[in-house]
């Protein structure tokens, strides 16, 4: 089915302050607007019958009209599934349930971000109590029979940890474990995450020995040693259309407020202007030109190293923070990462307090 | 044996639920285990007591909210304590 989902990352807000976290908005803090989220799902549903939506941020639950983007959702007789990092899931999107148990019944998934298989390692990455917090957010899905999964974004910090990780998931009862590569931020933090290819080579053959083991399902993302150059993911297959917090359709979430987002062409069209078919046309064109100068790159034996990799081959063609065997390379964050955790050259900013990212809470 | 005194395990989540029940998460052997609402009044008076209550104080605190009778209360509750004492979940 073409476009069998939209991914709407509605907001750029969070309250947690991840190493790996990818989002460099230097500005403002910026919510999807409702009436432009309510017309994208009447587009998808009329042009494609699309009835699933994916929301990801940023933390979704800390849109300030999230309840009614679910109203939206339902009222629509569409699913939906939610990337979070459950710091949230008791006060907010419990009470929701309980208000509006359609709200429930239509949700396929709470996808929990954990990035470790234990306190030490997770809030290493995401930040003191984070752990506990989201795994009480489990708990509280365990006893509503919410599907929930498990999603880790594996580098130096946590990867020895993916095996007690997938058998905690399991443990857990999660529906599905999934792992993705960490992507460079353009902050300093880059050089502690980074794995070679070498490694990122192993990781994978692990990754493909615990699919084989466990039960419960293991995926890995795009992004991880693809030696084909014409494999294309969701949405270069228009599976799925990304759009982001400030409407503009983009490829997916490694695209949306990352550093050098002004830069390259991976932001086809501003949804506030364009139906989401016109968006969808934009978008194809670019996925045609990629391709085209893909094979321009073979052609003049331009292809090595970190290129048989999707995603950092993709970042690199767009200009975004991506990985080369010297380490992140690319653009440079400009913002200060909120907590004083960032800023470039050890680490002054320019950035004023009142500037940075505003946390709702 | 069980000492009167017993604690809350810090790798041990309580999540509450609207109906006064609860789920106690082992965030280290990942078990889930259920709590009726009672359990779960016992549990959440453990949790405020940092260094843990004897059963005998507990079980005045659950007959004080739901009046069961101090002997059924601390009967039961010894029992309860037992229980998780074994499963690793409260520290005696």
């Amino acid at each position: 089915m073409a476009v069998s989902w939209l991914v709407l990352h509605i907001t750029d807000r969070c309250q947690l302050n991840c190493k790996h976290c990818l989002r460099d908005p230097d500005k403002s803090a910026h919510d999807i607007e409702l009436a432009l989220f309510e017309r994208l799902l009447d587009e998808a549903k009329s042009i494609y019958n699309c009835d699933h939506i994916g929301l990801t941020g940023g933390e979704p639950t800390l849109h300030p009209e999230f309840e009614k983007l679910l109203d939206a959702i339902v009222d629509r007789g569409m699913t939906w599934h939610m990337v979070t990092n459950g710091a949230r899931f008791e006060g907010r999107v419990g009470t929701l349930f309980d208000a509006d148990p359609r709200k429930k019944d239509s949700c396929t998934a709470i996808d929990f971000s954990i990035d470790g298989a234990d306190a030490t390692v997770h809030d290493h990455i995401r930040g003191a109590g984070s752990y506990l917090t989201a795994m009480g957010s489990i708990a509280q899905c365990h006893m509503r029979g919410i599907p929930f999964m498990l999603q880790m974004t594996i580098n130096a910090y946590n990867q020895h940890q993916l095996e007690q990780y997938a058998l905690g998931a399991a443990e857990l009862g999660a529906t599905r474990v999934s792992f993705g590569m960490t992507m460079p931020t353009g902050t300093y933090l880059d050089k502690e995450m980074f794995l070679s290819r070498d490694q990122w080579r192993v990781i994978q053959d692990r990754l493909d020995r615990l699919k084989a083991m466990l039960t419960v399902p293991v995926t890995y993302t795009e992004g991880f040693h693809n030696p084909r150059p014409f494999h294309e993911c969701e949405p270069f297959r228009s599976e799925i259309l990304h759009v982001d917090y400030e409407g503009r359709m983009n490829l997916c979430c490694m695209h949306a407020g990352v550093p050098g987002q002004d830069k390259g062409s991976s932001n086809v069209a501003d949804m506030n202007k364009v139906s989401l078919a016109t968006g969808h046309r934009e978008m194809m064109k670019m996925v045609q030109q990629f391709r085209e100068d893909k094979l321009s790159l073979m052609e003049a034996q331009g292809l090595s190293g970190w290129d048989e990799y999707p995603c950092t081959y993709c970042l690199k063609y767009f200009e975004k923070p991506h990985w080369t065997d010297q380490g992140a390379s690319g653009e440079v964050a400009k913002r200060q990462r909120w907590k004083g955790a960032w800023a470039p050259e050890k680490h002054v900013t320019n950035v004023p307090l009142s500037d940075r990212l505003p946390i709702l809470r | 044996m069980i000492t009167d005194r017993v604690a809350a395990h810090p790798d041990v989540l309580l999540t509450s639920m609207k109906d006064g029940t609860g789920v106690l998460l082992n965030v280290k052997t990942k078990f889930y285990y259920t709590l009726n609402e009672t359990g779960c009044f016992a549990w959440k008076q453990l949790e405020k007591a940092k260094e843990g209550l004897p059963v005998a104080e507990l079980a005045k605190r659950v007959n004080a909210t739901y009046a069961v009778g101090l002997e059924t209360a601390e009967s039961d509750l010894r029992a309860l304590v037992k229980e998780l004492v074994a499963e690793g979940l409260l520290v005696a």
